[in-house]
């Protein structure tokens, strides 16, 4: 059976219109039909049985891959209690994380040597160790939507003020976090809102946000941009890194924005935008692009929309009906995403139980293009097919020979090749691609040596950079 | 059979050529059957065949009336009261233009006749988003969206008879502008990380395990099912492959042009490594970023500006120093130019047209097109533009390359005399 056929198969055989949701609802996994239907997914010409494939590709897509002991604990909770503790995670004990960076804590607008690699190596970290991995992938994301970049704000300490309030609110509403990202030094130094003033408007961050963090292009005018412009009047920075609202710097003045009238300021313009139908299918796409798949039907963003209208714009409720949908548990969305450099190196240390030399790691990251903190622009950073070049490969293939501690490995390889394997991709690699990781491990005497090479060849199989 | 299977059987004759490289596994050719017969030999016949085009993005959307200055204009004055560069200040190329004062290296090489600028370029419909206008200079459509960039364009039309053409661009990632329907650019961030490492310190056997290893790792089998896998594997093989025969001949390079410090001059000097390797670009494409000027733009873009007119400059001159400056055209455009009038940050909003730079040993210096009207505005407040990028890209591509211009632009437009 092709792919494509799987989902074709198994949704007409659950009765379910195509595209179908089960919306907030929980899908039970253990008693639906579409989903016990086929215990076999495949992938090219390997397949893999049973249940195998369910929890790591959960654990990709909704966290940072896991390690065999944190894969057995989910096995044995199920699909259905898995989903719900990695969107639940209030609860889990998160103590053994640091929840401070070694950087300048308080405001200036420099640099200090070494202070972006100490920064983004401590949320790659988190990232490695969270027991709350859901926690961290919608912090990612939404760095990635409101893409902020440390070359222009300059200040360890507001970006990583900016990385708790996405951590914070990443999960409740989006209003709120709307409007905690416009009022946000780090976010008001990147798009000029802090020099945003009555008697001459800076459209920065008036334009941004309708293009990239709301409706989207297409749904406003250059009118709305200085509209908007004139309502976000007034923001400014104090000595501390701290928002204040100047109302002398304000405009007071009537403004139309996207066909309403009113002396608008910014919790209206925020009001309007995160409330807007387009909002809804934006967010509603991008998240699910991010999840499940990355070529959803308008009729699959028009329902993961509705939830998030329904729930006036709740996130979580979002993320749970897109985990929950058919289309994450497809063929289509199985291993068919590229990993970011960012799973790449977290995914590895993490089910290795590994570590590796921070500068080694954020290196191979700002060599593979995704250096957190560090977006190229307000649009983010690509996706998918454009992880893979020529540079960014080898980047891939050389990495792997920086990690160290492979104890895990080196006793999972004493059972054999395999089982050493499953730990960078737990389904198992197909037999011909084992046979080479076998014979080239033969060929070394060292015993480290051929665990390292191991890792370096699973590490740079097709298989284990999809998601 | 997929065009990249004579690509790639060309990069490995070409490493051997030079070296020696282990003979790899045909395992990761998998299901597409090797068949020298009927591969491309790689043509050195037309004098065309060593010309390189280095694209210079310039992102963010630099301020055009800054860079090149109406300076005799009182229009200019009235509407940039903080911003404008005096008379006294700025360098004159003519009674009405002149360059921003950091850009002195680039008024030596207009001077000297090797500089071409192109005035008021942008396309009808102006569109203010970065990322939208980047797109549509990327992808050369301003009409209707593309996914593909017209480099890459260029290459699927020149690999069709020549599949030795190769094409680079010097970053991490790759631009959507050279990546084509079924060919793209090669990536190469550095020469230090365009490598592969040594699972050993031992010696070059490893080496060669390794690679044959790798080589060998890719999923032959399943890539029909899935094109990012086949994308994968055209990379990482590509890239072992072109990482030997860059590094090798690289190794050999030297120059007398000391090359200024920073980033963006950086990449131009492994431009001058790249197009002085075996691989012989016939693309090579960089950026630079930071011209979105909202606020306080008089320095900012000023540092950017010299540093862009010194880099490229040096660059230019290297090549001249080889021998090479007939065969080196050096083309800079951004997404767009700023509004006239400044806003109260000291900075410029989002505009239209903007000058383009042409750098060359065959370039017709001087200027092209007209400077865009400072009163008569479109509905914006912006310049409406005199020249359509597009006949920017036509020249080039015609002229420069040797290609039919219509086949990667789709219509004709009316080509420049730049050379």
């Amino acid at each position: 059976m092709n792919r494509r056929a799987f989902l074709k198969i198994a949704l007409a055989t659950s009765g379910v219109a195509v595209g179908g949701y089960f919306g907030a609802q929980l899908l039970d996994m253990a008693n639906t039909s579409v989903l016990s239907l086929d215990n076999q997914m495949e992938f090219g010409t390997t397949s893999f049985t049973t249940n195998d494939w369910r929890i790591p590709h959960l654990m990709r897509r909704a966290g940072f891959g896991a390690s065999p002991t944190e894969l057995a604990f989910y096995e044995n909770l199920g699909v259905n209690s898995t989903t719900n503790q990695l969107l639940n995670y209030e609860s889990i004990d998160d103590s053994n994380l640091s929840d401070q960076p070694d950087i300048t804590m308080q405001f200036m607008r420099k640099t200090p040597a070494g202070e972006i690699a100490n920064l983004v190596w401590w949320w790659v970290n988190r990232m490695i160790n969270t027991p709350r991995p859901l926690e961290e992938k919608m912090a990612l994301f939404w760095h990635n939507h409101f893409a902020t970049a440390i070359y222009k704000v300059r200040s360890p300490f507001l970006m990583f003020k900016q990385n708790q309030l996405i951590r914070s609110k990443g999960m409740g509403n989006f209003r709120d976090l709307l409007m905690g990202m416009t009022e946000d030094p780090a976010m008001l130094i990147w798009l000029d809102g802090a020099q945003n003033r009555k008697t001459a408007p800076n459209e920065n961050y008036g334009r941004e946000v309708m293009e990239v963090f709301t409706i989207g292009v297409g749904n406003y005018t250059e009118d709305d941009v200085k509209a908007a412009a004139r309502a976000l009047t007034g923001y400014q920075i104090d000595k501390s890194g701290n928002t204040f609202f100047n109302p002398n710097k304000h405009d007071n003045g009537t403004k139309t924005f996207l066909g309403q009238t009113g002396n608008f300021g910014p919790e209206d313009i925020v009001d309007i935008l995160a409330s807007h139908p387009a909002t809804a299918r934006s967010i509603a796409r991008k998240l699910f692009t991010y999840f499940a798949d990355d070529a959803p039907t308008d009729d699959t963003i028009n329902q993961i929309a509705n939830v998030f209208t329904a729930t006036n714009g709740n996130i979580k409720a979002v993320v749970q009906a897109i985990l929950n949908s058919y289309e994450f548990w497809s063929s289509q969305a199985y291993l068919g995403l590229v990993k970011s450099p960012v799973e790449y190196v977290t995914t590895a240390l993490r089910s290795l139980g590994a570590t590796v030399n921070p500068k080694a790691a954020v290196g191979t990251l700002n060599n593979m293009g995704q250096l957190p903190f560090d977006p190229p622009s307000v649009f983010g950073w690509p996706a998918g097919a454009a992880w893979i070049n020529t540079s960014t490969m080898l980047d891939r293939y050389n990495f792997p020979l920086f990690v160290k501690n492979l104890d895990n490995a080196s006793v999972a390889f004493e059972d054999s090749v395999d089982t050493a394997t499953r730990i960078l991709f737990p389904e198992g690699l197909p037999a011909d691609v084992l046979q080479v990781i076998q014979r080239s491990t033969d060929s070394l005497t060292d015993t480290l040596e051929k665990v390292r090479n191991l890792i370096r060849l699973t590490m740079s199989t097709p298989y284990y950079n999809l998601n | 059979m997929p065009v990249n299977i004579t690509r790639r059987l060309f990069l490995r004759q070409l490493a051997q050529s030079i070296g020696q490289v282990p003979s790899l596994n045909p395992l990761s050719f998998g299901p597409r059957i090797l068949d020298m017969t009927s591969m491309q030999s790689p043509q050195q016949v037309d004098g065309m065949k060593n010309r390189t085009l280095v694209v210079v993005q310039l992102s963010g959307g630099n301020d055009g009336l800054n860079t090149l200055v109406p300076y005799t204009q009182q229009t200019y004055y009235n509407a940039r009261p903080t911003l404008a560069l005096a008379k006294n200040d700025v360098l004159p190329l003519s009674g009405d233009v002149a360059l921003h004062p950091s850009m002195t290296a680039l008024e030596s090489l207009y001077n000297d006749k090797h500089l071409a600028i192109v005035q008021g370029a942008g396309y009808p419909n102006p569109n203010r988003s970065h990322y939208e206008s980047m797109t549509i200079w990327q992808t050369a459509s301003p009409d209707e969206t593309m996914q593909t960039g017209w480099l890459g364009r260029y290459l699927d039309t020149a690999r069709s008879v020549d599949s030795s053409i190769n094409a680079v661009e010097l970053d991490a990632l790759l631009s959507p502008t050279v990546v084509g329907e079924k060919e793209r650019a090669m990536a190469i961030e550095s020469l230090q990380s365009f490598k592969i490492t040594s699972l050993t310190k031992q010696s070059q056997t490893t080496d060669e395990m390794a690679i044959k290893a790798l080589d060998a790792i890719q999923c032959s089998s399943c890539q029909e099912y899935n094109n990012l896998i086949t994308a994968m594997m055209d990379a990482g093989l590509d890239g072992m492959t072109a990482s030997d025969i860059v590094r090798q001949t690289a190794a050999n390079y030297q120059t007398s042009v000391t090359y200024p410090t920073d980033d963006f001059s950086n990449r131009l000097e492994l431009a001058a490594q790249v197009v002085s390797s075996s691989l012989k670009p016939t693309i090579i494409y960089l950026q630079i970023g930071g011209f979105d000027t909202h606020a306080n733009q008089k320095n900012t873009q000023a540092n950017l500006l010299k540093t862009v007119s010194d880099g490229i400059s040096a660059f230019y001159q290297d090549m001249d120093s080889k021998g090479k400056a007939e065969d080196t055209l050096i083309m800079t455009f951004s997404e767009f130019g700023r509004r006239v009038h400044e806003n109260g940050s000291q900075g410029t909003d989002h505009g239209t047209a903007e000058p383009m730079f042409l750098v060359g040993g065959q370039v017709s210096g001087g200027l092209y097109g007209d400077y865009p009207s400072l009163s008569n505005l479109d509905s914006n407040g912006d310049l409406i533009h005199t020249v359509d990028f597009r006949q920017v890209y036509a020249s080039v591509l015609q002229d420069w390359l040797g290609v039919d211009s219509t086949q990667v632009l789709s219509s004709q437009f009316q080509k420049l005399n730049i050379f």
